[in-house]
């Protein structure tokens, strides 16, 4: 998979910007370590939110994990899809489980992020 | 982990590594969480059959003269349900009548007594026995040996075609058996609510006993497990687990275990009393099955409201892989009347109280 357009956090999400809005899912890595997941809760498209504010809620099996906002803006939409099915996110993290897109207040936010293979060393770090 | 204590290891080990299980640390042990996916191992447990690695548990064997007689003066059950070749569920409890552990005490066929107790609570266990020892008995933690279970529908058909005759084995019997040449003793038990077995042998056989098991199993569908689908199969059972709905300060009765305390057997026990007039007064609070409204599920420690007011916690909180949806156990105040909500990270959602257990297993008993 080819995320060089992508950046990431030290908490586990990653951004992509496709046409102007900002696209947030989780990593690959994380959903891994979460398994599982058996449910997804999204926040109410409209919503302003800041840089690290929590904007959505993972559940798996043993744990329940919050996301955060990677930028600040306004959370122009939301992917019903993984609330329909959660497994989603396990399958196709970097793709067709995004969670949310934003409509970014301050695009330079995204230059403060890792890129991939800064992601990667994170990763290896931890374990 | 306490100070200064390195992890404990399963005979097992090594084959986990191989097997790519995921590892956690749970009671001082190091033990696989799962194997593929805490979902489809608690599936396979429900539908065929699934193994685990349970040599964690704390293997106890008290033996000598007085055995059964102290036995009867220490446990809440009724120790003359369990003649030679049985077991019986039991808790340990303090002057208060509070849980100092539970478990159960097997009676061998060669007139031993087995104590399979929680692997946190051995030296608790170990102290509770150790303190009130007479002469005329011994009691022997054992560190080297393991422990297997296999559990579903399926596991009476899997363990017959290792040990045959296992099939006849009543419901918490228990008996001497051989597996892959290894001695074995074999018992009628679990943790699932499925039909199952429990195998407890030297530390030695551990391989070749799984080995055996996981050849035998194969064609029925049997799955590895961890302890992640152990705890969702046990809580949908509404099971307690201790340090989560058992503790020193919780009874029997509060999380409706009554009927493992005979307090007419004609011996009294550490509690006896206590108990005796918290049966006559009621329990202060209830072990009670939640049914939350939403997604999210509440864990452990989540308060419990009604009619705005806190009356009691969660103890154990997981989706439920057969009923798909979240359940909770929560010990609250017995006089709660009316609807229930529960703090779900800062949100109150209701929740529907509803009879235990949250599943019934298709089997018989």
């Amino acid at each position: 998979m080819d995320l060089s357009d992508y950046r990431f956090t030290e908490s586990h999400e990653w951004v992509q910007v496709r046409e102007g809005l900002a696209y947030v899912g989780i990593t690959d890595h994380a959903q891994e370590q979460i398994t599982d997941i058996t449910a997804v809760e999204l926040p109410a498209e409209g919503k302003t939110v800041k840089a690290g504010d929590e904007i959505a809620l993972v559940d798996s099996v043993k744990s329940t994990f919050s996301i955060f906002a990677p930028v600040g803006g306004k959370i122009v939409q939301v992917n019903e899809s993984v609330v329909e099915d959660p497994s989603i996110v396990n399958t196709s993290p970097y793709g067709e489980g995004w969670l949310v897109a934003i409509e970014m207040s301050d695009p330079s936010e995204i230059d403060a992020l890792m890129d991939e293979s800064e992601y990667e060393e994170l990763i290896a770090e931890e374990e | 982990m306490q100070d200064g204590q390195t992890v404990r290891l399963s005979p097992l080990d090594g084959m986990h590594a191989s097997s790519g299980a995921r590892m956690v640390e749970f009671a001082g042990w190091r033990l696989p969480v799962m194997f593929t996916s805490i979902i489809q191992e608690h599936r396979a447990v429900r539908e065929r059959a699934g193994l685990f690695d349970i040599s964690h548990m704390a293997q106890i064997i008290v033996e000598g003269a007085g055995t059964q007689g102290w036995l009867q003066s220490l446990i809440t059950n009724d120790i003359r349900l369990a003649p030679p070749g049985r077991g019986i569920y039991t808790f340990l409890t303090n002057e208060r009548g509070g849980v100092v552990d539970d478990g159960f005490v097997f009676h061998l066929p060669d007139g031993r007594f087995l104590l399979v107790f929680n692997a946190s609570r051995e030296p608790a266990v170990l102290e509770h026995l150790r303190s009130r020892l007479p002469g005329d008995v011994s009691v022997v933690a054992r560190l080297d040996r393991g422990a297997l279970a296999v559990q579903g529908p399926a596991s009476a058909a899997i363990v017959q075609a290792v040990v045959p005759g296992a099939e006849n084995l009543p419901r918490r019997g228990i008996a001497a058996a051989a597996i892959a040449g290894a001695p074995v003793w074999l018992s009628r038990t679990g943790y699932t609510g499925e039909d199952g077995f429990e195998m407890f042998f030297h530390s030695g056989h551990a391989e070749s006993v799984w080995r055996a098991l996981t050849a035998s199993g194969e064609s029925a569908g049997m799955a590895l497990c961890g302890l992640g689908a152990r705890d969702t199969l046990r809580m949908e059972m509404g099971y307690p687990l201790y340090g989560h709905e058992l503790d020193e300060t919780t009874s029997p009765f509060e999380i409706g275990y009554g009927w493992a305390v005979k307090l007419d057997k004609g011996v009294e026990f550490p509690g006896s009393e206590a108990l005796r007039r918290e049966k006559e007064a009621g329990p202060l609070r209830i072990l009670a099955g939640l049914l939350p409204e939403g997604r999210i599920t509440p864990r452990e420690g989540c308060r419990v409201l009604c009619g705005g007011e806190v009356m009691g916690r969660v103890t154990s909180g997981t989706f439920s892989p057969s009923l798909e949806r979240p359940i909770c156990l929560a010990l609250i105040a017995s006089d709660a009347r009316g609807e229930f909500e529960v703090d779900v990270r800062e949100k109150q959602v209701p929740a529907q109280q509803t009879a235990l257990p949250f599943y019934r297993p298709a089997r018989g008993d």
